[in-house]
């Protein structure tokens, strides 16, 4: 594959697939310079990825597996060690759309920060929509183990949600 | 509240994204770091064994052959270990749980590593201090030489103890994957 092939294809992935990007993005980081610091890092990787790419799973798949690696990766280093190299002051990659947020959302992000390193990557799996066989492939465990893990993680929100520990849902 | 509605709430995103990115700004950050090969781990792996080489080489010159052999022999440890941590790179795959293993591999080969030139300090150590003996070299010599060792190794101490923190923090991120 060529340089130009490759960057091609990337262009259009993140193209098509940029909300998904922002979704790993703001389930991982919390201040902007670290939102920036981890979207560029994923960037970087799923640009890297695009020769090892075999079509053996969908683009989304797959930008989730290596976005989801990454935001793993990058959560255990600490914070000096991060690649906050080249980021100049006012040279931030993602800015803000004008859009009002929803509380709600607000909300269910603040939830997923509070989950452990496993729960929260079958979280963002689960809302996105993905079937227990495909999460069970990204995360690399049993079907039924993401099953178990499922249960679990739908109990303990709707549990906070009665609790009325939230905004607006 | 049902977790299907969680679900509608999270697929609103989709119509209206909440960030946008600058692409220009990226792409140059892409290339920067695409010039930039080879990782600092790797480059610090390919120092070390070009230190003991060198090392070997010039002690070799001023005739001290047993050192310079022991110095080839630790160099040629690490080369086969970088050659069989990168053949092992391969099989891993691109599940979490096979970037997990990946990690932890490479967690347990810098835990190895790092002990293993601890305990080199010992034999370089002894030999060097030896080899100043045989010199005619004095007492305080040898012994500020020791003591130069003697805090190598206590400061490699550290060096590992930093690694097996993060071998242990991975063996517990698995163990929550696989619970």
């Amino acid at each position: 594959m060529t340089e130009k092939e490759q960057e091609h294809i990337f262009k259009s992935w993140l193209g098509g697939h940029k909300g998904l990007f922002f979704k790993i993005v703001r389930a991982y980081a919390l201040t902007p310079m670290d939102m920036d610091d981890l979207f560029q890092e994923i960037a970087i990787q799923v640009w890297r990825s695009v020769p090892s790419f075999r079509q053996a799973c969908s683009v989304p798949t797959w930008i989730y597996r290596i976005a989801i690696n990454t935001a793993l990766t990058w959560t255990r280093k600490e914070k000096r060690h991060r690649q906050t190299e080249g980021i100049e002051e006012g040279a931030l990659l993602l800015r803000e759309e004008g859009e009002a947020s929803d509380e709600r959302l607000d909300w269910l992000y603040a939830a997923i920060h509070q989950m452990d390193t496993v729960d929260r990557p079958i979280t963002l799996l689960l809302l996105e929509g993905f079937s227990y066989k495909e999460i069970a492939a990204i995360m690399g465990i049993t079907e039924t183990n993401v099953g178990v893990k499922i249960n679990r993680i739908k109990k303990r929100l709707t549990a906070k949600t009665e609790k009325k520990d939230y905004h607006g849902i | 509240m049902e977790f299907k509605e969680m679900q509608s709430i999270w697929g609103a995103q989709n119509s209206a994204a909440a960030y946008n990115f600058d692409e220009e700004e990226l792409h140059r950050r892409i290339l920067a770091r695409k010039n930039r090969a080879l990782s600092i781990a790797n480059i610090s792996e390919l120092m070390i064994i070009g230190v003991y080489v060198g090392a070997g080489v010039f002690i070799w010159v001023v005739k001290m052959y047993l050192l310079a052999g022991w110095l080839f022999l630790v160099a040629l440890v690490l080369v086969i270990s970088r050659i069989r941590r990168l053949i092992a790179a391969r099989r891993f795959d691109r599940s979490v749980q096979g970037e997990l293993q990946h990690a932890l591999a490479t967690a347990k080969y810098q835990v190895r590593l790092s002990r293993l030139m601890r305990w080199n300090i010992v034999p370089i150590g002894v030999l060097s201090v030896l080899a100043i003996g045989q010199g005619g070299k004095p007492l305080w010599a040898m012994a500020l030489v020791l003591l130069f060792f003697a805090a190598s190794y206590y400061g490699a101490g550290f060096e590992n103890k930093k690694y097996v923190r993060q071998r242990e923090s991975l063996e517990a991120l698995q163990r929550s994957l696989n619970g």
